[in-house]
């Protein structure tokens, strides 16, 4: 009887996934509709609204080239790489400025001036100092993400029950084991909401500095698509930004619940 | 193991709000294996007794002895169970309970065993992969409790561990730990507010006064063990808990 009853269950946790499914599609399948319906019988020269059909052609055809794949490479390699530095380093700093007072007010000035000037307002010194290479872009990404995840963490470290602490130090922990075992674990969810910020800014921060300078990467393809007016090629870049956005966004949501098992039920929303 | 304390002073300075003297000449005995109970009005001090007792916080002056040591120097060690039960969100009961082994890098499957052993003893054996989230209150502080022990202590010390129970499970609790102390043979210091819990439990009961706080009476509860709830109803127990709420009710402040 239980088993027939879990059976029961299941499907109808099926039928609930599916109707999720549904109901987060109809939007998005409405609007396609329009645009078929628009770009067919409306008035609508393909300038402003190429058709739906010369843009999955465009895709594909920039896909079999290489050439989408080889951007979009150059694009995440840039991003990741500046989204992991950055992180790595507001991650660990801090900490240690919510751990220690003294690094926090010697870092305090500093990190709220630069942290107010808009990254995108510091694209043209970089490029001036670093070139069109990788570079700039990698530090201009790496320090959006730096200030997106080093607030969180001090105050996620800072907010830590004391209760932990005393526990932990109870049993034996030194400053270190503590950091590392209690305020490390306790900061976590506070980190997380940073580093989704910090991975979809980087994205942004990415299409910037790639429009403004670059010779590769999927920002360059948009701009050449604007210089020859090349609508298709820019939908369907367009397109390929929001897949990406949207599976980084995905992937550190999915790494959140992997590291954080035991926040399993409870939101992780930001 | 002998606990003494002899002169106990502390002081928390502020500046702006004045010093603040919270314990003053606290002095009192523990036998080996014994079981007490500090019991006093809200505020009067407890908590910070017993912390200073765990290291966790500095005495202002006075001395604490374990078997004629300093604490500092004694070899023995405290473990505290807190009322809020202060398990680690972040790990499984098993983890949480292997959490002091593991700080003194005792090997995995020393650490496994020793785990195995007190989640056993509370009781918990099917819940070791849980996250404290996942269980009740009770659950909670047995888990608190066997990873105390886990961390073989001479001495364990309870700040009002059971206070955040319901009627029914703080019975339970107080069974279990009666039942634990007997079988490992510790000395415990329990703080309370409850005087039917620690005339209950304990062979001893401190009672204490606040402003600043210091041990006011001993009472000794010589009601012959093992004790059931039903000692409760007994005569002797009623005119022990008389006597303390008495005492209590004398002294500045009520128990809260
Ligand atoms: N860290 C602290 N700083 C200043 N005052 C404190 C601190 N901790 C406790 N106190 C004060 O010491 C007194 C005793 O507190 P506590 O030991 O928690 O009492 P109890 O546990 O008996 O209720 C209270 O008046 C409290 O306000
Ligand atoms: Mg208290």
């Amino acid at each position: 009887m239980p088993k027939q009853l879990s059976i029961v269950k299941k499907i109808f946790r099926y039928r609930e996934v599916i109707q999720n499914i549904g109901r987060k599609i109809i939007l998005p399948a409405l609007i396609l509709v329009l645009w078929y319906l628009v770009t067919r019988f409306g008035n609508v020269h393909p300038l402003i609204l190429p058709s739906l059909e010369s843009i999955a052609r465009e895709f594909i055809s920039l896909i079999q080239s290489g050439e989408l794949p080889m951007h979009i490479c150059i694009s995440l390699k840039r991003c990741l790489g500046g989204f992991l530095l950055g992180s790595f380093l507001g991650i660990t700093s801090g900490i240690l400025m919510g751990w220690s007072r003294i690094w926090a007010d010697f870092f305090d000035l500093l990190i709220n001036f630069i942290r107010s000037i808009p990254k995108t307002a510091l694209a043209p010194l970089f490029i001036v100092w670093f070139g069109l290479g990788d570079m700039p872009k990698i530090l201009l990404i790496g320090l959006s993400s730096y200030f997106f995840t080093v607030i969180p963490t001090i105050e996620g470290v800072r907010n830590v029950d004391n209760i932990y602490i005393k526990s932990a130090r109870s049993m034996g922990a030194n400053e270190w084991q503590i950091m590392k075992s209690v305020m490390f674990p306790a900061a976590l969810p506070s980190i997380f909401a940073g580093i989704r910020l910090a991975v979809t800014t980087s994205l942004i921060v990415l299409v910037m500095v790639e429009i403004i300078a670059g010779n590769n990467g999927l920002g360059y393809l948009l701009q050449v698509a604007q210089e020859n007016l090349d609508m298709a090629t820019m939908f369907a870049t367009l397109f390929t930004l929001g897949v990406l956005g949207y599976c980084l966004d995905a992937g550190m949501q999915y790494l959140a619940r992997v590291v954080m098992p035991w926040r399993k039920g409870k939101t992780l929303s930001i | 193991m002998k606990l003494e304390i002899n002169g106990l002073k502390k002081i928390f300075i502020n500046s702006i709000r004045g010093n603040l003297l919270v314990l003053d000449g606290v002095n009192l005995k523990i036998a080996s294996g014994e079981f007490v109970s500090i019991i006093g009005p809200s505020g009067c001090g407890k908590t910070t007794l017993i912390e200073i007792i765990a290291g966790l916080q500095q005495k202002t002056d006075g001395e604490i002895l374990i078997d004629q040591l300093p604490i500092e120097k004694s070899p023995s060690n405290c473990a505290i169970v807190f009322q809020q039960y202060a398990l680690f969100p972040w790990l499984t009961v098993q983890k949480n309970i292997e959490y002091g082994l593991k700080i003194r890098k005792i090997d995995k499957k020393e650490r496994n065993n020793i785990s195995r052993k007190y989640i056993g003893l509370v009781g918990l054996n099917s819940y070791k992969k849980y996250y404290p989230h996942e269980l009740s209150g009770g659950m909670q502080q047995r888990v608190a409790l066997a990873r105390a022990l886990a961390n073989a202590p001479d001495i364990l010390l309870l700040d009002e561990p059971f206070a955040a129970l319901d009627a029914q499970t703080r019975e339970d609790c107080q069974r279990e730990l009666l039942r634990l102390w007997q079988q490992i043979g510790i000395t415990i210091v329990f703080v309370t507010h409850d005087i039917g819990e620690a005339i209950l439990l304990s062979d001893r009961v401190f009672v204490m006064s606040s402003n600043p706080g210091t041990i006011k009476t001993v009472i000794d509860i010589n009601l012959k063990r093992p004790r059931e709830s039903s000692v409760r109803v007994e005569k002797t127990f009623r005119v022990k808990e008389m006597n303390i709420r008495n005492l209590l009710n004398n002294g500045q402040g009520e128990v809260a």
